[in-house]
């Protein structure tokens, strides 16, 4: 069972994704490379803040592409595709999810049983940011996974909850519950961390 | 430290990345690949399965050619769930009867003919009232078997021609009825309606022997002649005993 459907609403569609539709329901191959070239980078970029592992972000949007053909039987064309896109990389981040976060897990005890410190060994602002990301994907591996899509669809990529209506396909107000929920997990943990 | 910190590392993550053009590339690439497998996957999905229903098509066609479809329906449990069976042969008719019956066909000793008994002139001067008895011949000597063809197993059953009709109902009339005149008409249609057939030779000789009843020795006699002589097919069909009874008749002509 798919984590959402996604059933998009408010018309966003272009001519041009009306056409690349048309071919994917065809089943056209360049169809789908045509998708690729315009919206993979929006689908790396989702992927990449959900799961923080960017081998596994590759894996999700090459699961979105692959199950693209199928998947845009459910597209109505109500909204724009490249949100249906988003909604469909969500719903083949489950698995990736998991392996990330056994992944983080499993680099944070090498990094303790070695006592590598980053601070150590470079002290630049990237590392430094890239710890505090870490950090904020190890508080999100503890969210349900439907709480982690809205957060970081609202928070990470900054879109409004009827965009992540339409993305995750439930009401606006579930989303903004999910989202509530969400950010007082992640306080509490961080408190608690602190 | 904040939540808003934390979600500014991860946004700032992304710009960190650097150049994504390569794994683009190589993901564009693996799309492809996997796209193309599924889709001959697909291809030979639906091959198998093309060739799975010609497969299935062809038996059913078959079985319902060959009858063998009729033993699954049958009412019988052990052959709705039993292992399939060939489906019962219809009953054979009257002719497959004569032609396949492995017993010898009853010998012409119903008929009267002259013997070579030490009176034949009381015999012959009321053939009709005191038939003759002939001594049994063995059944091994008779050529019969060779001469009635049998029918081929695997004949199609087919409505019974007219001569079969007229064959059937003089062999009736000779082994069953008690008029040898109408018997003789009988053999006479058959052999009129198939002067050459399979049973041709046998229903000339059965006549031959209701002509000597009926007290028609001469043309009885012309009849036998050919059997006496060998001169029908098969060779030597009933020639001893062809033989005997001309020789008999020469007497009483």
């Amino acid at each position: 069972m798919p984590l959402m459907a996604p059933a998009l609403t408010g018309s966003n569609d272009t001519p041009a994704d009306t056409d690349l539709v048309t071919r994917l329901r065809a089943g056209e191959r360049a169809a789908v490379e045509e998708v690729y070239v315009a919206h993979h980078a929006a689908i790396r970029g989702f992927a990449r803040r959900l799961v923080g592992d960017t081998a596994a972000a590759e894996d999700i949007v090459h699961e979105t592409f692959v199950a693209l053909p199928r998947a845009v039987r459910r597209f109505r064309g109500d909204g724009s595709l490249r949100a249906f896109l988003i909604g469909v990389a969500a719903n083949h981040s489950r698995r990736h999810i998991r392996s990330a976060m056994r992944r983080r897990r499993a680099t944070e005890r090498l990094a303790a049983r070695e006592e590598v410190s980053v601070r150590t060994v470079d002290a630049t602002s990237q590392l430094i940011n890239r710890q505090l990301a870490n950090r904020l994907w190890a508080a999100l591996d503890a969210l349900p996974i439907e709480q982690r899509v809205v957060f970081v669809l609202c928070e990470a990529e900054q879109r409004t909850s009827v965009e992540v209506a339409a993305i995750v396909g439930a009401p606006e107000g579930t989303v903004r519950t999910r989202l509530f929920h969400a950010k007082r997990k992640l306080r509490e943990m961080l408190e608690d961390a602190t | 430290m904040s939540l808003d910190d934390l979600l500014g590392a991860i946004r700032s993550a992304d710009a960190d990345t650097g150049d994504d053009s390569d794994l683009a590339a190589a993901t564009r690439l693996r799309v492809a690949r996997s796209l193309e497998t599924r889709a001959r996957s697909r291809h030979q999905v639906v091959g198998l399965a093309t060739a799975a229903g010609i497969l299935l098509a062809g038996t059913v066609s078959w079985a319902l050619a060959t009858g063998h479809i009729a033993a699954l329906w049958s009412p019988g449990p052990e052959r709705q769930f039993g292992p399939v069976t060939p489906p019962p042969r219809p009953p054979p008719r009257p002719r497959a009867a004569i032609a396949v019956d492995p017993r010898p066909a009853p010998p012409p000793e119903a008929v009267p003919p002259p013997t070579a008994s030490p009176a034949p002139e009381a015999s012959l001067s009321a053939p009709s009232a005191a038939p003759v008895t002939r001594p049994p011949e063995p059944s091994a000597a008779r050529p019969r078997s060779v001469a009635v063809p049998r029918p081929h197993d695997k004949d199609p059953p087919a409505p019974a021609p007219a001569v079969e009709v007229l064959y059937r109902k003089a062999h009736e009339l000779h082994f069953h009825g008690g008029d040898p005149a109408a018997a003789v008409a009988a053999w006479d249609a058959y052999l009129a309606a198939e002067p050459v057939g399979r049973f041709s030779v046998e229903a000339r000789y059965n006549r031959a022997l209701l002509l000597i009843r009926i007290g028609r020795y001469a043309e009885a006699r012309t009849a036998l002649a050919p059997f006496a002589r060998g001169e029908v097919a098969p060779a030597g069909y009933r020639q001893g005993e062809a033989e005997q009874l001309v020789r008999r008749l020469a007497q009483y002509e």
